[in-house]
């Protein structure tokens, strides 16, 4: 019997007990499914988020008030409020004695009840400097930003994000117009142009206004929680970290490295951490799809197992007509490598499907998320099931194959 | 008339927890090619083992028995299987038909563990099927079908690869009296055709169907005669018990 009649006939021993093949499958089903959905959705969200840092640029500098860390978050996500960086720290570093820092903005938030005249919003608003457009690589599509003659000044003018726009004045021009932040009247001069999301942060519902206006009128500080810095090509992104930081530390007397009161970051030492993280995780969830596959694979085993004990007298049989040992191993190796490579083309197709409906999700949901089920991973998850079918079949295949042949025959 | 069975001074013992139990002793007979011999005795005697070894199931203790010229008793489990392959047919007392297989699938069965390509092992199962009147019945499942159909489906699997011998295990006894003459026919068929057959019971009237009776007691044979008045199953006659 050639390899093509085996599987025939192998099928057609499957198709005469459907429900317990497919029970016996679908532990395979599910680990493979898991590991598909793991491998296709971990991909996914990496990639996601790759985007959302990517949408802010990668030739940019953070620095952030706090000892730095390197391999942790920055001290102020932990809700530790830090002092120490100032706006005047930020302009010292936008020289022209150091030209490939070409803009910075300094980041200060609030949140506060939003009103004009007739509507009410619960948002934040964010102190920033005037060259935020240039850091950010955005502008307005109505109106204009603030000047740098406005930032120093303390003026009281807002720029607003497109979102909010709609939600405040509805179809109304809001340029001119006058809302109230912490009791304080701001006029409108501009509207940001539409960005989406960046940094898991919605960039159209946002209120700018100068930054030293919200420090001294609106929260009554006088340091700054974020600062970024443009810097003129991604090659010179690590000179001017060391710039950065030399220059703070001159400002504010530090020696040794080691007792820095800030942190500078590039946005790729932010994806490097974010791809660490997001990599232990699919790791994390790869090994739980590998515990469900072990799981499935042993429980196949046991029906296998239980399968030989059933049909003893139909392997007694077999051996009575002329079937060697090795053809009846083969035989039940090739059912259990069938059951196992049936259900792993299944847990294929619907991890796919998962994968493909979660996509569509959050593609929905207004994140662009990049679907794909890599050949690896259906490479994976064939080659894993024919090797659980393997391993979990060997041992019930030859405990058939060692039946003697007239005990099994007289195996009631 | 050519030896096709020789058994010389043949013993078989089954070991248990070290306890030596002596089943067969010094057996001692031939049976040539073409004869219809049935092994007889009590329940207990021996001669279910004395088939399983003639048929290749079961190795012999000591002794010797050679089947068309070559000496049984030095093969290994391989070879046993290739004779039981391609040298009998079984015939046993419960069928053991797969269920919920086809007619043609079981008769199959045997076949492929040959290198029989598909299209000739279609026919050959036909063929046989044919031979037992059973034609008709290709496609049922081997449940749906009554005790007698069963057992005719089971002799047609041990003629399907052409064996020179059968071996029928008390072929007769899960089946009515009606259907185990029929039965009984179709092996004396056989055996007119030249098929030489060997037929395990514990019924003389059974037995006497055959052309020689080897009575067996306690693992020695105790009488091997040609059966004088031989019964001959004819169509509407009761096999009787």
């Amino acid at each position: 019997m050639n390899l093509i009649e085996n599987i025939t006939h192998v099928a057609q021993t499957l198709r005469r007990n459907k429900v317990r093949s497919f029970l016996t499958m679908l532990g395979v089903i599910i680990g493979v499914m898991s590991l598909i959905i793991i491998v296709s959705v971990g991909a996914g969200a990496q990639s996601l988020i790759i985007n959302q840092i990517k949408n802010i640029g990668s030739n940019l500098i953070g620095v952030l008030p706090g000892k730095a860390d390197p391999d942790g978050p920055p001290a102020s996500v932990m809700g530790v409020v830090i002092t120490t960086l100032t706006n005047a720290d930020i302009r010292a570093l936008v020289s022209p004695d150091y030209p490939a820092i070409v803009a910075a903005t300094s980041y200060v938030k609030g949140v506060d009840t939003i009103t004009n005249n007739e509507q009410k919003i619960d948002t934040t608003f964010t102190g920033v400097s005037a060259n935020l457009p240039e850091v950010e690589d955005t502008g307005v599509a109505a109106g204009r930003f603030f000047s740098a003659e406005e930032e120093a000044g303390m003026a009281r003018v807002a720029v607003i994000g497109s979102e909010v726009a709609e939600k405040i004045f509805s179809d109304a021009d809001p340029l001119g117009r006058k809302i109230k932040i912490k009791k304080v009247n701001f006029t409108i001069i501009g509207v940001m142009k539409k960005r989406g999301s960046a940094s898991f942060q919605n960039q159209d519902n946002q209120i700018y206004v100068p930054v030293t206006t919200a420090q001294k009128l609106l929260l009554g500080i006088d340091y700054v929680s974020f600062a970024r810095l443009k810097i003129v090509t991604p090659d010179q992104v690590d000179p001017a970290m060391d710039y950065a930081r030399r220059i703070l530390r001159e400002r504010h007397r530090i020696d040794n490295p080691s007792d820095d009161d800030f942190d500078v970051r590039s946005m790729a030492s932010g994806l490097a951490a974010i791809t660490a993280i997001t990599n232990a995780l699919k790791f994390f969830l790869a090994a739980v799809g590998g515990v469900a596959l072990i799981v499935g694979g042993i429980g196949i085993m046991n029906i296998m197992l239980a399968a030989v004990r059933e049909r003893t007298r139909e392997i007694g049989l077999r051996k009575a007509v002329g079937a060697k040992n090795r053809q009846i191993i083969e035989q039940f190796l090739l059912e259990t490598v069938m059951i196992t490579f049936i259900g792993g083309l299944l847990g294929i197709i619907l991890g796919a499907l998962i994968s493909f409906a979660v996509s569509r999700v959050a593609i929905g949901l207004g994140y662009k998320w990049d679907f794909s089920i890599s050949l690896g991973a259906i490479f994976l998850g064939c080659s894993v099931s024919i090797i659980i079918g393997l391993a979990s079949g060997i041992l019930p295949a030859r405990r058939a194959s060692r039946l003697d042949p007239i005990e099994a025959l007289r195996y009631e | 008339m050519e030896n096709l069975i020789a058994v010389k001074d043949l013993h078989k013992d089954y070991v248990n927890d070290g306890v030596v139990t002596p089943v067969l002793r010094a057996l001692n007979f031939t049976i040539e090619k073409g004869e219809f011999v049935a092994i007889m005795g009590p329940s207990g005697s021996g001669k279910s083992t004395l088939m399983h070894i003639l048929g290749f199931l079961d190795k012999l203790t000591t002794g010797e028995y050679i089947f068309a010229g070559s000496n049984v008793a030095i093969m290994d489990d391989n070879q046993l299987a290739e004779m039981r392959g391609r040298q009998v047919g079984f015939i046993f007392q419960a069928f053991n038909l797969l269920p919920r297989t086809t007619v043609l699938d079981n008769v199959i069965m045997p076949l492929i563990y040959t290198a029989i390509p598909k299209a000739e092992r279609i026919e050959k199962a036909t063929a046989a099927l044919q031979a037992v009147g059973l034609e008709h019945r290709l496609r049922y499942l081997s449940n749906q079908l009554s005790g007698g159909e069963r057992q005719r489906v089971a002799i047609a699997r041990a003629l399907v690869n052409d064996p020179a011998v059968i071996f029928a295990d008390e072929p007769t006894g899960n089946l009515d009296s009606k259907s185990g003459l029929q039965i009984m026919k179709i092996l004396q068929n056989l055996n007119e055709g030249g098929r030489t057959i060997i037929l395990v019971t514990h019924e003389r009237y059974t037995a006497e169907h055959s052309k020689r009776i080897l009575r067996i007691k306690d693992g020695e044979i105790v009488s091997d005669e040609k059966v004088e008045k031989r019964q001959f199953a004819a169509e509407g006659e009761e096999l009787r018990k």
